[in-house]
C-alpha cells in the first residue's frame, strides 16, 4: 500500500525502528549528529583535549552512534540521547573504548562535516567546566534548529514581515512599548500581542519537537525542556 | 553579543532566554489568558486558555492574523461558532463564546484534555470501533439539527485517557438552514476522507460523513485512508465497505446506523454478506431473471424428449419415432414444439440479457471495488429452506414411487420443477456473486451444487422416457 502517512513518526522511533539502516533513518541520524557534534566538541576541548584530537574524539563518539547497536545501548541509558552522548564522550575519553572504536571505525574516517568557522568560535568561547560546555552549546544548537523550523515555517506562509516583528522584539534591546511598536507597523495592540505571542507559543511547540527526537519517553521532553531553560539563564 | 534585558547570550540574534523564559500566557482577549499552544489544524491555531471570570479552563481558536482582514473568513469563523453552539451532544465540543477586539478574533471552547485519535498509531480493531461508533453518536446529533461536519479525519476527533471522543473542527461545516458561506460545488475536504460524490460538486450530506466516518474507521485500523481498490479489514468489513460505497444512496442511511452495524457480530447467516444491500437486490433481480429463462429452456427442452400420445393426425414437427399403438392413437418418442422454446429464448432475450446487462452497467458505472474475498458465500435462510424443502420434496416423492406406494402421473411437472427453480436460484444467484467478486466460478461451490442438482429433475425425466420405451 502506499497510502500517506496519517500516523506521526519522531526521529528517534526512526532511528531506533530502523536501526539506522534504511535512508530515513540515515537522515535522521545525521540531523542528530549535526545537533551533536559541537556539544561534543566543546567538551572534549574543555577536557583539555587539543583541535585535532578534539574533532578525532567527536569523530569516534560519532561513529560508535551510527553502529547498528547504538540504539539499544541508548535505549539502555534511559533513552537520553543528550545523557548518553555525553556519557559516551566522557568514556571515550577516559579510553576505554578507544581500541575498540579504532577498529570499528577502520582508520579515522569522517563521520559527521565538522564546521570550521563554528569550531573557531568555540575554540574562542570562555573556559567551561566540560559538563556546562557541553549543555551549553546544546542548549544554543536545539535553539537554533527550532528558530530555523519557525523561519521556514513562516516563510512558507508568506509571513517572512511578521517574523521580523517578533525577531526584531526579541533582539536584546529594551522592549518598545506595545502601542509604539503597534503604531510603526500600522496595527493594533492586541494584534502586536497576539502576534508575539503566537509565535513564541509556535516556537516553544518547535522546540518541544526538536527535544521529542531525541527521547525515548515523551515523559522526558519536559524536564529536557526545563534543563535548557535553565542552561539558557545560567 | 548579550540581551540587554537579562544578559543572556543571543542564539542567531534573538535573546533565547526572553523569547522562551517570560511566561505565557502573554496574551489577554477579554477575561481570557491565552497559553501554550495545543494544536494547530489547516486554517486555524488552539491554545489552552483561562477564563480568569469563570475561573475554569477553556481552549481558544485564534483565526490567523493573515486571515483577519479578509470578511468572508471572519464571517466564516464566526459561523463556525454558530454551527457548534447548534448541536449539544456530550461527544462534540462545546463552545463557550466568541468574540474579537481590535481585529483579533477567537473562539473559546471547552478543553479537551486529549490528542487526536491518530496520535498514538493504529488501535486495536476494539478500541477504533468505540471511537468511530462515539463519533457516529456525534454526527447524529449534528445531522439532527440540520449541521453537515464535512471535514471528519483523525486530526479532528479528539481522544481523551478515558477514550471518550471529542468531535472538533466545524471549519468547514454547513447547515441545511442559512446562507451558505462555501458555495456548493466548493470540494472542500481532505483527500481519503472525502466522499466521491464531493468531487462532483454535490450537496452537503450526511452521507459523506457517514463515508468519512468509514474512511476513519478503516485508517485507524489499518493505518492508512482507503484508496484504489482498497481490502477492508475482515472484522468489520462489511459495515466498512457499505459506509464507504462510492454510490451515497448505497450507504448507512444515518451514522448510528453505521454504529450500530458496527456493534452486531459479523453475521455468516446473511445474504451475500459484503455486498451493499441494493446491490444484492440487483444481484437477486438478474439471478431471478436467469433462473426463469433457463427453467423455461428447461422445460422447453424437456417436452422435446417427452412421448406424447395423438389420436388424429401427428403434426409435421414431431420428427421422428411415431409407434402406432393398438387403439390407433399415435406416440411420439421426440417432437419439436415451437411455443414452449419461443417463450424460453423471449425470456432469455427480453428478460434475463437486458437485467444481466444493466447489472453489468452498474458495477461498471460504479466502478466498484472487489468485494473482500474472506467474506463468505453464503444464502439466506429462507431462500436455502425453501430450496431445501423442494428438493427434499422431489427426492421423497422419488423414493415413494420406487416403494410402490403411489405414483402420480411421471409428467407432473410441479414437484420437479420446483426442485429445478431452486437448484437454477443457486446456480445463478453463486455465478454473479461469483462474477461480481471475479473469482473462478467452477470453484465456487454453490455454482457446482447447484448444477449438479439442476442435473437430476432432467436426468430423473429423461430415466423415465427411456424406461417408458422399454
Ligand atoms: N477544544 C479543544 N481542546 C483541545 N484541543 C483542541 C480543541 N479544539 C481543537 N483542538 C486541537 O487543535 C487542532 C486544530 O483545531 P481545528 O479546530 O481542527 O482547526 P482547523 O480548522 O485549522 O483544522 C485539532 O486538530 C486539535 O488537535
Ligand atoms: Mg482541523
Amino acid at each position: 500500500m502506499t497510502g500517506a502517512r496519517v500516523f506521526p513518526t519522531t526521529r528517534w522511533s526512526l532511528v531506533v525502528s530502523a536501526r539506522g539502516d534504511s535512508p530515513s533513518a540515515r537522515r535522521a541520524l545525521q540531523e542528530l549528529l549535526s545537533t551533536y557534534w559541537s556539544p561534543l566538541y566543546a567538551f572534549a576541548r574543555s577536557k583539555g583535549l587539543a583541535r585535532e584530537d578534539a574533532e578525532d574524539a567527536v569523530q569516534a563518539v560519532c561513529a560508535r552512534l551510527i553502529q547498528a547497536e547504538f540504539a539499544a545501548r541508548v535505549e539502555a541509558d534511559r533513552g537520553r540521547l543528550r545523557a548518553y552522548l555525553r556519557a559516551s564522550l566522557a568514556n571515550h575519553l577516559r579510553g576505554q573504548h578507544e581500541r575498540e572504536t579504532r577498529q570499528k571505525r577502520g582508520g579515522d574516517a569522517v563521520v559527521v562535516e565538522l564546521d570550521g568557522a563554528l569550531l573557531d568560535r568555540l575554540d574562542a568561547a570562555p573556559h567551561l567546566d566540560p559538563g556546562d560546555a557541553f549543555d551549553r552549546q546544546w542548549a544554543r544548537q536545539v535553539m537554533e534548529r527550532a528558530l530555523a523550523r519557525l523561519e521556514e515555517e513562516f516563510e512558507a506562509e508568506g509571513r517572512s514581515g511578521p517574523l521580523g516583528v517578533v525577531r526584531a522584539y526579541f533582539s536584546g534591546q529594551e522592549l518598545p512599548p506595545y502601542g509604539e511598536l503597534a503604531a510603526t507597523h500600522d496595527t493594533t495592540v492586541t494584534r502586536i500581542k497576539s502576534l508575539l505571542h503566537r509565535a513564541r507559543a509556535r516556537f516553544r511547540v518547535h522546540l518541544r519537537d526538536e527535544i521529542a527526537d531525541t527521547v525515548r519517553d515523551p515523559a522526558d521532553v519536559d524536564s529536557e525542556l526545563s534543563t535548557l531553560i535553565a542552561v539558557l539563564s545560567a | 553579543m548579550e540581551c540587554a534585558r537579562c544578559g543572556a547570550g543571543l542564539v542567531q540574534g534573538v535573546c533565547a532566554r526572553c523569547f522562551l523564559s517570560e511566561p505565557l500566557p502573554s496574551l489577554v482577549l477579554g477575561d481570557l489568558e491565552v497559553g501554550e499552544e495545543i494544536g494547530r489544524g489547516g486554517m486555524s491555531t488552539v491554545y489552552r486558555a483561562r477564563n480568569t471570570a469563570l475561573d475554569r479552563p477553556a481552549a481558544v481558536k485564534l483565526l490567523p492574523e493573515s486571515l483577519a482582514d479578509d470578511p468572508a473568513m471572519v464571517a466564516r469563523f464566526r459561523r463556525e461558532a454558530q454551527l457548534l453552539a447548534k448541536v449539544d451532544h456530550p461527544a462534540v465540543v462545546r463552545v463557550f463564546g466568541a468574540g474579537s477586539h481590535e481585529g483579533v478574533h477567537w473562539l473559546e471552547m471547552e478543553l479537551v484534555e486529549g490528542e487526536p485519535v491518530h496520535a498514538r498509531g493504529p488501535l486495536a480493531p476494539g478500541e477504533a470501533v468505540a471511537v468511530v461508533q462515539q463519533l457516529c453518536a456525534a454526527l447524529d446529533a449534528a445531522h439532527e439539527v440540520g449541521v453537515v461536519h464535512r471535514d471528519v479525519k483523525p486530526a479532528n476527533v479528539l481522544i481523551r485517557p478515558d477514550g471518550s471522543v471529542k468531535l472538533v473542527d466545524f471549519g468547514i461545516a454547513s447547515s441545511s438552514a442559512g446562507r451558505r458561506l462555501t458555495r456548493t460545488g466548493n470540494a472542500v475536504g481532505t483527500p481519503g476522507f472525502m466522499a466521491p460524490e464531493i468531487l462532483s460538486g454535490a450537496e452537503p450530506s450526511k452521507a459523506m460523513d457517514v463515508f468519512a466516518a468509514g474512511a476513519l474507521l478503516y485508517t485507524l485500523m489499518t493505518g492508512h485512508p482507503p484508496e484504489g481498490a482498497f481490502e477492508p479489514p475482515p472484522a468489520h468489513a462489511e459495515a466498512i465497505r457499505r459506509a464507504l460505497a462510492p454510490e451515497p444512496s448505497a450507504r448507512f442511511a444515518t451514522a448510528g446506523e453505521f454504529a450500530a452495524a458496527l456493534s452486531r457480530p459479523a453475521q455468516t447467516t446473511a445474504l451475500h454478506p459484503g455486498l451493499p444491500p441494493d446491490e444484492v437486490v440487483w444481484l437477486r433481480a438478474a439471478a431471478a431473471a436467469w433462473t426463469l429463462a433457463s427453467a423455461a429452456m428447461l422445460y422447453a427442452l424437456l417436452l422435446c424428449v417427452t412421448p406424447k400420445v395423438y389420436e388424429g393426425d401427428v403434426p409435421p414437427l414431431v420428427v421422428q419415432g411415431v409407434r402406432e399403438l393398438a387403439d390407433g392413437t399415435k406416440l411420439s418418442m421426440a417432437r419439436f414444439e415451437v411455443m414452449p422454446l419461443l417463450v424460453g429464448l423471449a425470456v432469455v432475450l427480453f428478460l434475463a440479457a437486458p437485467a444481466h446487462g444493466a447489472l453489468l452497467g452498474r458495477w461498471r458505472r460504479l466502478s466498484l471495488p472487489a468485494p473482500s474475498s474472506e467474506v463468505r458465500l453464503a444464502h439466506g435462510p429462507w431462500s436455502f429452506g425453501l430450496g431445501v424443502v423442494l428438493c427434499g420434496a422431489y427426492l421423497g416423492r422419488i423414493a415413494l414411487e420406487t416403494q410402490g406406494v403411489f405414483t402420480l402421473s411421471p409428467y407432473v411437472p410441479l414437484v420437479a420443477g420446483l426442485a429445478e427453480v431452486a437448484a437454477l436460484w443457486w446456480f445463478w444467484t453463486a455465478v454473479l456473486e461469483g462474477t461480481r467478486r471475479g473469482r473462478a466460478l467452477m470453484r465456487e461451490p454453490m455454482v457446482v451444487f447447484g448444477f449438479l442438482l439442476g442435473l437430476i429433475p432432467p436426468v430423473h425425466n429423461l430415466a423415465r422416457y427411456l424406461e417408458t420405451l422399454g
